[in-house]
């Protein structure tokens, strides 16, 4: 266990600077607090608990382009290939031939033409919470080949090329629930380096080879006796005061049983449908793609989807299997709390808080998996066999 | 029937009633539900603790007793009135309203956008509104509770600590220059008419010092402001009168206007198409400044729209039933020359 | 800031980007102003070219948003030009037109883009020599401006 005295810290992050980018929580001039990148002298802002955005961007960027490509026009093609192209590829009394020839010279410069763009800068993203750095690892598992499913190039070599440095929560709010969900104000999954608040300082645990690597900074010394002791109990004491806000037992099978429950309708009352929930979340990962061309160039898009969005499932024949709010309300928790762990084995949640704290009408996560990851007190018991369609609540109401 | 979730859960209670506008509400409330005259009612309630207020729905005249009236109801309840959001679609349904709320409720019924037969409308006379995010940012622990004097607002943070404001110092951006604190249509007010904070000429101090600004430098406070934008479109989907939904040209890829990419100058597009396309029924209400969850000043924009609406032709949004909106009329004598 | 220098180059040629030229879009209705522009190449008055066309039936079509789009992609000046108010082919387009075009002047300076980058204005078929003097006023105009620069939008 390492030590970096407060009045180290610009060092460090200097000293990180001189091979990465290093991204940090910095407070702008109206107090908001998001993930930028750090230019020397500016004081990473580590009081605030949560940046009002998670560090995902920096992975798995908002807009991406990883495509660029043109169209030649046929006609430069063909001013582009000069006659002894054809004269060396075909006999003069051949015309079929030439012809033959010349066409192929022409489509050998015209059609289209592919780049792809896939830039991944080595970076640090330093002062990040627990809870941020385990949405990456949730992430991870979507676009990292797990099960032999879906590997993408272009997250995994961002993902490859950042290091997080995460900092304890020696504060958790009232809106934080990590506990509940098997995390920690201390926990370490997905993070490389924890930093954990002692006097004068912080305490650093690597966790990871490219924690050592990040760690191994001359002026950072070994932790004192005391100062290891300090975070201990910085550690523990962040732990009790994180609030239970449920039980997870059993709730796959609730909301499987409670899928018809009209209860989803007063839950989401208030809901405007927006997006920010998921786009704060550290762990959302829902994405469109699209085309942007003028003429003949264009570039290939991957950007953030949300899943409350109206148009979220709206198909090409004008069907939208999703246009009732409640719906894709319904979706939301069941995609973190039922379908994905039912894939991935985990959760895809992390009990950050902030789609609590920044919807514009407080929808509580909390609330819902209390309400509906429960058993209802009349509901039936679930099928064996897990078909949804099959399972109902007993409610005989049309809805 | 699943357990009543909108109001049990997640949610402080709230105690008796801390002033006579919210004894009159939750009377009011009571009185419209019980005599079946509306399925639901949407007021203010506490959120997950008692420095937060969120909009409540309350469907049984017992849980009219949460619902709640003090200086942190700045959401504009209109929005829930709006397309689609009804549920079920053709639900009557009961709503307060403060001054600027019902200028946008009168702007929809002005469109007939809204169905005066299935809407019961309780006014409420409104005293200024407060910006919870500045006594936010005058902690870096978090604030879990809020008390209130006519004058001022006593915050206090997990941890125990407490701090005194002045009410004046905390006012939303429109509040501390409005005209119009009582509503402008309702069926029942909870209250008597209040004195406005302001009377006479409108007066737009918020973005005086906006306008006074260089090209370029306008240009680098835009950049910096809507480079942050994430296009969440809390603030498109929490405005009252922003009604096409799902058939928003900002969605559409033909025509694209937008596209999907994030930067700037894509982001401000998106926001003159709203601004553009609500002018003549926004009156500033100030609730898309609310939702963005990034704290984007959009009153930059929609203070200056409404400003120069009032320059040009003397018009302010939503005051009277009877009255066209802006861009759906015209005067032959209209003094508007060529530019 | 590069001054366009091509007043005089030959007819059929575009400044590039690279050469510091402007870009104007005009929005014309078909009836009035669309009919004077082709009025004045008909009687060949010389105008600045850098002026490009979008016709439309009415000034009334007109969504502000046109001109921000342009200015957005890359458009260095927006011209607006209808039938006079009284005479629209349709009888009250530009009426209800000239309301958003006012709303739209006054937008522009607050979002950086300078009060002579846009103009709307109203010009009738048969009045060709008139188009030449907006025209040229008009792309003046934006010329000394230069390319635009600022880029919040």
């Amino acid at each position: 266990m390492k030590f970096l005295a407060q009045e180290q810290l610009q060092a460090f992050l200097g000293h990180l600077a001189e091979e990465s980018r290093v991204v940090v929580p910095i407070k702008g001039d109206d107090g908001v607090v998001l993930f930028r990148p750090w230019t020397a002298g500016v004081e990473p802002e580590l009081d605030i608990l949560l940046a009002k955005q998670s560090a995902k961007e920096y992975v798995f960027r908002q807009s991406e382009t990883y495509l660029r490509y043109g169209y030649a026009m046929a006609g430069e093609a063909a001013a582009s290939t000069s006659g002894e192209d054809v004269h060396a590829a075909a006999p003069e009394d051949d015309p079929e031939a030439r012809a033959a020839a010349q066409d192929a010279a022409v489509t050998a410069h015209a059609g289209l033409k592919v780049e792809t763009v896939n830039d991944a800068p080595a970076q640090v993203i330093f002062g990040l919470r627990p809870c941020d750095a385990r949405g990456f690892v949730q992430m991870d598992n979507v676009f990292g080949g797990y099960g032999g499913f879906y590997f993408d190039p272009y997250y995994n070599a961002k993902r490859e090329a950042t290091t997080l440095v995460a900092v304890t929560c020696r504060d958790p709010r009232s809106t934080c629930f990590c506990t509940s969900l098997g995390g920690g104000p201390a926990d370490t999954e997905g993070a490389d380096v924890l930093l954990t608040q002692a006097e004068g300082g912080f305490t650093a645990e690597a966790s990871s080879d490219k924690g050592e690597k990040v760690l191994d900074f001359p002026e950072m010394g070994e932790a004192a006796q005391a100062q290891a002791l300090y975070a201990e109990t910085v550690k523990e004491q962040a732990a009790t005061r994180v609030e239970r806000a449920f039980e997870l037992e059993g709730v796959r099978e609730n909301l499987r049983a409670n899928i018809e429950d009209p209860g989803w309708h007063d839950l989401c009352m208030r809901c405007i449908s927006c997006g920010t929930c998921t786009y704060v979340c550290p762990n959302c990962y829902c994405f469109n793609i699209t085309d942007e061309m003028v003429e003949g160039t264009g570039e290939r898009l991957r950007t953030w989807d949300n899943c409350f969005n109206p148009s979220y499932t709206l198909e090409t024949s004008g069907h939208n299997p999703r246009v009732v709010k409640s719906n894709r309300f319904r979706n939301r928790f069941s995609h973190k709390f039922w379908y994905y762990p039912e894939k991935y084995d985990s959760l895809l949640c992390s009990g950050c808080g902030r789609c609590i704290r920044y919807c514009p009408t407080k929808i509580d996560l909390r609330e819902v998996i209390r309400t509906l990851g429960q058993p209802h007190p009349d509901q039936a018991a679930p099928a064996e066999d897990g078909e949804a369609a099959g399972v109902h609540a007993q409610t005989g109401e049309d809805l | 029937m699943a357990p009543d979730a909108s109001i049990a859960r997640a949610a402080v209670e709230a105690g008796a009633p801390t002033n006579p506008t919210e004894a009159k509400v939750r009377e009011l409330a009571k009185a419209a539900l019980s005599e079946g005259r509306v399925d639901y009612l949407i007021g203010w309630r506490h959120g997950y603790d008692r420095s937060q207020v969120i909009p409540g729905f309350v469907r049984t005249p017992e849980e009219a007793d949460q619902l709640v009236v003090n200086p942190l109801v700045h959401h504009n309840l209109v929005t829930f009135l709006k397309r689609n959001m009804p549920d079920p679609p053709n639900a009557r349904v009961g709503v307060c309203v403060k001054g600027c709320d019902s200028r946008t409720l009168v702007a929809l019924l002005q469109e007939e956008l809204v169905d005066k037969e299935r809407i019961y409308v309780i006014g409420v006379p409104c005293q200024g509104t407060i910006d919870r995010r500045t006594i936010e940012k005058a902690f870096s622990d978090e604030v879990v509770d809020l008390a209130f004097t006519p004058e001022t607002v006593t915050a206090t943070t997990r941890m125990g600590e407490t701090k005194e404001f002045q009410k004046a110092d905390l006012l939303r951006k429109q509040c501390s220059v409005c005209h119009y604190p009582n509503p402008r249509y309702a069926d029942d007010m909870a209250a008597e008419p209040v004195t406005p904070r302001a009377e006479g000429e409108l007066t737009w101090p918020a973005i005086e010092e906006f306008e006074a600004m260089a090209p370029a430098d306008k240009d680098a406070v835009l950049a910096e402001a809507f480079g942050k934008c994430i296009r969440c479109f809390a603030c498109i989907h929490v405005c009252p009168v922003c009604v096409c939904w799902d058939q928003c040209v900002c969605r559409s890829r033909r025509p694209a206007l937008v596209g999907q990419r994030v930067a700037p100058e894509e982001n401000l597009m998106f926001q003159m198409i709203h601004m553009f396309h609500v002018a003549g029924r926004c009156p500033s209400c100030g609730a898309c400044d609310q939702a963005c969850p990034i704290e984007i000043p959009l009153y930059l924009l929609h203070q200056k729209m409404n400003k120069e609406l009032y320059d040009m032709l003397g018009f302010e949004a939503g005051l009277e039933l009877d009255q066209k909106p802006v861009f759906q009329t015209f005067d032959v004598d209209d003094p508007l020359g060529e530019h | 800031m590069a001054q366009a220098t091509h007043t005089n180059q030959a007819a059929g040629t575009t400044p590039s980007d690279a050469e510091g030229g402007v870009k104007v879009v005009g929005i014309v209705c078909n009836w009035c102003s669309y009919a004077g522009a082709d009025g004045a190449g008909t009687a060949r008055l010389k105008q600045e070219y850098e002026l490009r066309l979008l016709r439309v039936p009415c000034t009334g079509r007109i969504d502000p948003l046109f001109a921000l789009k342009a200015f957005e992609k890359g458009a260095d000046g927006v011209l607006i030009s209808g039938c006079h108010p009284g005479d629209c082919h349709y009888s009250e387009g530009n009426y209800y037109a000239r309301r958003k075009f006012e709303l739209l002047d006054r937008m522009l300076p607050h979002l950086g883009i300078e009060p002579d980058r846009f103009k709307y204005t109203w010009v009738s078929a048969s009045e060709a020599a008139r188009w030449q003097k907006v025209v040229n006023e008009f792309v003046g105009q934006v010329k000394a401006l230069g390319p635009r620069e600022g880029r919040a939008l």
